[in-house]
Order: structure tokens, then C-alpha cells, then sequence
């Protein structure tokens, strides 16, 4: 069979299998083999290719960041450090307008650098912020609004699974990616802070203000989750940046000290085991997904894709333009590392004209925002699946999300017009 | 025998998790004894060769319960029937995908056992052939996993978790 006719057929069957619910890890690894097949017409070479790649392609030091950025995030949550540091910000922003949806972004950003996941962000700031701010009267749309938004935070600030992911493609550093990563995060966390605020100036009634002395407190436990958080991120960030640690040194670091801060929390064997577990359980779908998407990848450049891609498409704004679209359309109905593991290897042949770390986060942020916006925005399904209301419709927590989905958009723009929003700061590590 | 299943499965996700936390714990001792001591242990190494197999061993769990990613926007509006078509064909096209990395990689397998295959140069030699073999029992595993939901998909059996869709149970990661 010609390359092309067979690089296009094998492409369109994936993706119908993808859409019609087969596992997408099972429809890029058997894409990969039935389509090694025709290219040496020998069925022992096919298996060859995904035998060789099954042991090969995980083989590799920086994968072990997943897992253990995984686990890290794990025990943080686990110990119940999430809401103490909500609880610490709250106390902290005194009488600002909508202050609980501000904590809850604030939180959020906070949480997101000891997190690789938005998921874990998501279920956490559903059960803790999201009764404190019905008990306070806010509007239910709002208050979901600013949990599900701000959750997607977790993949911008690093560490980040999605970062991870992306330099493992292309190639990159990941330290340097985690540092692209801060700027636009804490640009984004301002954001949504100043959107929150502004919203509730305009219309006091989404969220009434809250009298101090209705503030409790701070407790020494809440004092020891927000300095033992402040110490993982800096143990992990300052480590990375400091050249003291490689990205997996400092995931296999921050895992250690995660679980000494939940030991210091209460956590006993039953709760630590079950954080491995969870952990386990989060990674191991990522990472087969990790196996095949390679597969997959050697497939394409067996077939010689880069030909075939650098022909079909042209350079420049365009290019920029098709992708941002089939970003936005994918991030609707896929979820975000499979979006990147379908589209970056091809993407990434086609010349952009952007700086590769620019690059990186202005695609993660596009993705990102599928995770927000109907009809599989996962992050929506979550906050309805962990917020402590059953009285809750999807459309509420769809429609509270569209202003941080925007926002992401407004960021990622921000990076295609002023790269060193991202690329600056890397300089200096 | 889905119950039986689901206990070994349980079993190897346990191993690795132990096996995850030994990696952080290698890691620490790493960083400190080069940080300290100036001393290079070679722990990358055992890092590098452990990742695969910690994969191969929490897979079948994830099979199992229904945490493989897949997207439903189609899959949620089709009728039960349809569904348990669809859960068939990716169980069918798993069971391929294990047979193949098995037949793939039995030769170097078999070879890593005749020759004591090791990798690292130096401060430490790690043997590998044991991670080929967890990925090729597993792989083998995986497939009469595969194998057993299959069966059920056939008979309109399938009660395993994220076998209805968005929902009727598993997890999905990020």
C-alpha cells in the first residue's frame, strides 16, 4: 500500500475507534501495529515493533516524575493540607470582595505546585470551598464556577503531569518547562482573582459580604499544612532551579517530604497505603498511554509522516490557527494528555515560528481549556462529582466556568503576542 | 473469576507501590550521597530499569477498573447493546495488542535469560531481563484479562466498571 493512502487510513480508523469509545491506548497501539504490518507486510516484524516498544520507550529516568509527582500530590491531598491552606488564605485576605472565591483561586495556585493533576485540585477546593461559600450565601453558579476554573491551574503551575508529557515529546527539558510554567500561572491566578473581584464589585449580590468576625481562628495543624506546603514547593522548584536536583530527583524528594508532612498530619499506614494506591491507579492509565502513543509515534516515522505533514501544510499564522482550532474541537470531547500525545508529535514537525518553551504553554493552556467547556469538559464532571450538593446541574458549573475558560484564552494569546512570558524566565535557570 | 481476577490485580498494584516508594527512597540516597558524601551509587539505574515494570504491573488493575482513558461523547448515547459492542471490540483489539507485545518480545526475553542482559556502566550493573519478564507475564496477564471481560461483553454480561459509560464507575485520570 502507498504511505500516504495508508498513514491517512490508519489515522481516520484511529480516530473513529477513538470516538465510537474503544481505549485510546488500545486504538494507538494497535494503530501502530496493524500499520507496521503493511508497511514490512510481515506480521513477526509488527510485533516486534510493539514487543521492542512495550520495554523501551518507559525505559527512561524522567518517566519515573509521573508516578512520583502523582504520589506527591496524593499525600498532600490526602492529609487534608488542601483545606487548611484554604482556610489560612481566607484568614489572610481579610475584607476583599468575594473573598472566598478569591481563597479559592489563591488556593488553588497554592495547591497547584504541589500537585501534577487538575483533578486532584478539583475534588479537593469541591469539598472544602465550595460549602463555605453556600454557607455564605454566594451565588451557586459563581462559587462553581471559580472551583472548576481555578482547578485547572494544577496543569499550568508546575509540577505538571501535561508538562511533563510535553517535554517528554518534544524533547525539552522539563526543569526549563516547569520554570516556563510560573509566570503564565501566576498571570493567570491574577486573572482570575481580578475577575472574581471585579465581578462581585459590579454585582454585590453574587457574593454578600461575609462580617470578620465570622473568621475563625488559625490552628496549629493549618499552620503546619501551609508551612509544610511552602516547604515542598520550595524544596521542589528551588531544587530544580537551583540546579541541586534533576525534575525526577526532585518528584522522588517531594514524594518523601509529602509523606512526612501527612505522617505529620495524622496520616497513619492505612491512609499512606491508600495514597500509593490512588497514585498508582491515576498513573498507571497515563502511563500505557505513554507506551502506545510511542508505538504510535514509531509508526508515523516508519511512514515517513514528516514528508507528508510538511507538504500538506504550509508555515506560519495559519499553521497557528489550524491548531488552535483543532485544540479547542479535541479539548471539547478528549482529554488533555491524550490530546497532546495525538497532536504534538505531528504539530511539533510544522515550523510555528514560536520559541518551543512559548510554544508549550500556549498549547497547554488551548487544551486546558476543553477541560472547562461542554460536552466533556472533565474537570466540570468532577466538581459535580465531588461537590457535597446533589442539587447541582452540570449547565451551573459549565456556565460559572466560561469566564476562566476565556481567561485561559486571553492568557494564551497574551503568550502568542509576548513569548517571554514564558521563555524569560527559563533564561536564568 | 472476574472476583479472582481482580485479587492478583490488587496484589500486583500493591507490589508496585512498594516499589515506588523504594524509587523515591533510592532517590533520596542518591541526592544525599552525592550531595554529602560525593558519592555516585548509581541509582538512576535501578530508576531508569524500574519504570516499565511499576507500569506493566498497575495496568491490569487499571483494566480492570474501568480506568483506561477513553472519551464517551458517542459511547454515553448508544444503546446497551451497542455499548457492550463497543467494550468488546476494545477488548478484542487489547487482547491483540498483548499478544503481540508478548510474541514481540519473548525472543529478547529468552536472549536476557541466556546472557544475564544488564544495563549501567560502572558504579552499578542492574539486570534487566527480570523487567522484560514482568512485562511479558503481564502482557500474557493482561490478555486473559482481556480474554474474561470479552466473554462477558459476548453473553451482555459486562458489570465491570466503566463498562457503561460516563458514570457507571472507574476513574479517569487528569
Amino acid at each position: 500500500m502507498e504511505l500516504n493512502t495508508l498513514l491517512v487510513l490508519s489515522l481516520v480508523g484511529m480516530l473513529v475507534a477513538i470516538f465510537a469509545g474503544v481505549h485510546i491506548a488500545l486504538a494507538l497501539g494497535m494503530t501502530a501495529m496493524i500499520g507496521t504490518y503493511f508497511i514490512f507486510e510481515d506480521i513477526y516484524l509488527a510485533s516486534a515493533q510493539v514487543g521492542g516498544a512495550a520495554y523501551e520507550l518507559v525505559r527512561n529516568y524522567v518517566f519515573a516524575t509521573i508516578p512520583l509527582f502523582v504520589l506527591m500530590g496524593d499525600f498532600v491531598a490526602k492529609c487534608g493540607a488542601a483545606g487548611d491552606l484554604y482556610k489560612v488564605i481566607n484568614r489572610c485576605l481579610g475584607g476583599i470582595p468575594g473573598r472566598l472565591a478569591v481563597a479559592t483561586v489563591t488556593g488553588n495556585a497554592a495547591f497547584a505546585a504541589v500537585t501534577g493533576t487538575s483533578i486532584a485540585s478539583a475534588a479537593a477546593f469541591s469539598r472544602i470551598a465550595y460549602p463555605e461559600m453556600m454557607r455564605f450565601k454566594y451565588k451557586r453558579e459563581f462559587a462553581l464556577g471559580s472551583i472548576a476554573g481555578s482547578a485547572c491551574l494544577g496543569m499550568l503551575i508546575p509540577p505538571s503531569v501535561l508538562l511533563i508529557v510535553w517535554g517528554i515529546i518534544t524533547e525539552q527539558s522539563i526543569g526549563k518547562l516547569f520554570v516556563a510554567g510560573v509566570i503564565p500561572g501566576i498571570l493567570l491566578s491574577l486573572l482570575y482573582i481580578v475577575y472574581t473581584i471585579g465581578a462581585v464589585k459590579l454585582n454585590p449580590s453574587l457574593a454578600p459580604e461575609i462580617p470578620k468576625d465570622e473568621l475563625p481562628p488559625i490552628t496549629k495543624g493549618e499552620i503546619v499544612s501551609t508551612v509544610g506546603v511552602v516547604a515542598i514547593i520550595l524544596l521542589v522548584m528551588g531544587g530544580i532551579w537551583g540546579g541541586a536536583f534533576t525534575a525526577t530527583e526532585a518528584a522522588g524528594i517531594g514524594a518523601l517530604a509529602a509523606m512526612v508532612l501527612a505522617i505529620l498530619k495524622g496520616l497513619r499506614w492505612k491512609g499512606l497505603v491508600e495514597a500509593v494506591i490512588e497514585a498508582g491507579k491515576t498513573s498507571a492509565p497515563i502511563m500505557i498511554l505513554l507506551v502506545t502513543a510511542g508505538m504510535y509515534a514509531r509508526f508515523l516515522s516508519l511512514a515517513d509522516i514528516d514528508t507528508l505533514i510538511k507538504d500538506a501544510v504550509g508555515e506560519g499564522a495559519l499553521v497557528i490557527v489550524m491548531m488552535v482550532v483543532i485544540w479547542i474541537v479535541l479539548g471539547m470531547i478528549l482529554d488533555s494528555i491524550s490530546i497532546i500525545l495525538l497532536t504534538v508529535p505531528l504539530f511539533s514537525l510544522l515550523d510555528v515560528g514560536m520559541d518551543p518553551l512559548a510554544f508549550a504553554i500556549f498549547g497547554i493552556l488551548l487544551i486546558e481549556a476543553g477541560l472547562l467547556t461542554p460536552p466533556f469538559g472533565l474537570v466540570v464532571y468532577v466538581v459535580k462529582g465531588a461537590v457535597p450538593d446533589s442539587g447541582v446541574q452540570l449547565a451551573e458549573i459549565f456556565r460559572g466556568s466560561i469566564p476562566y475558560w476565556i481567561l485561559m484564552l486571553v492568557t494564551a494569546a497574551m503568550i502568542w503576542a509576548f513569548p517571554q512570558i514564558a521563555n524569560w524566565l527559563p533564561r536564568f535557570v | 473469576m472476574l472476583r479472582a481476577l481482580e485479587r492478583i490485580c490488587s496484589t500486583l498494584n500493591y507490589i508496585a507501590a512498594a516499589w515506588l516508594m523504594l524509587l523515591a527512597v533510592i532517590i533520596f540516597v542518591e541526592v544525599v550521597g552525592r550531595g554529602v558524601f560525593n558519592a555516585f551509587l548509581g541509582g538512576d539505574e535501578i530508576v531508569t530499569n524500574s519504570v516499565p515494570a511499576i507500569v506493566f504491573l498497575q495496568v491490569p488493575l487499571a483494566i480492570l477498573t474501568g480506568s483506561m482513558l477513553r472519551t464517551t461523547i458517542v459511547f454515553d448515547h448508544l444503546n446497551k447493546r451497542w455499548r457492550h459492542v463497543v467494550n468488546a471490540v476494545s477488548y478484542l483489539i487489547g487482547m491483540f495488542l498483548m499478544i503481540g507485545i508478548t510474541v514481540g518480545g519473548w525472543t529478547d526475553m529468552i536472549k536476557g535469560w541466556e546472557i544475564g542482559e544488564y544495563q549501567g556502566i560502572g558504579a552499578l550493573e542492574v539486570p534487566v531481563y527480570p523487567v522484560r519478564t514482568i512485562i511479558i507475564a503481564s502482557a500474557i496477564f493482561i490478555t486473559l484479562i482481556y480474554f474474561v471481560l470479552l466473554m462477558r461483553a459476548a453473553v451482555g454480561n459486562d458489570t465491570s466498571p466503566g463498562a457503561q459509560g460516563a458514570g457507571s464507575g472507574g476513574t479517569e485520570a487528569i
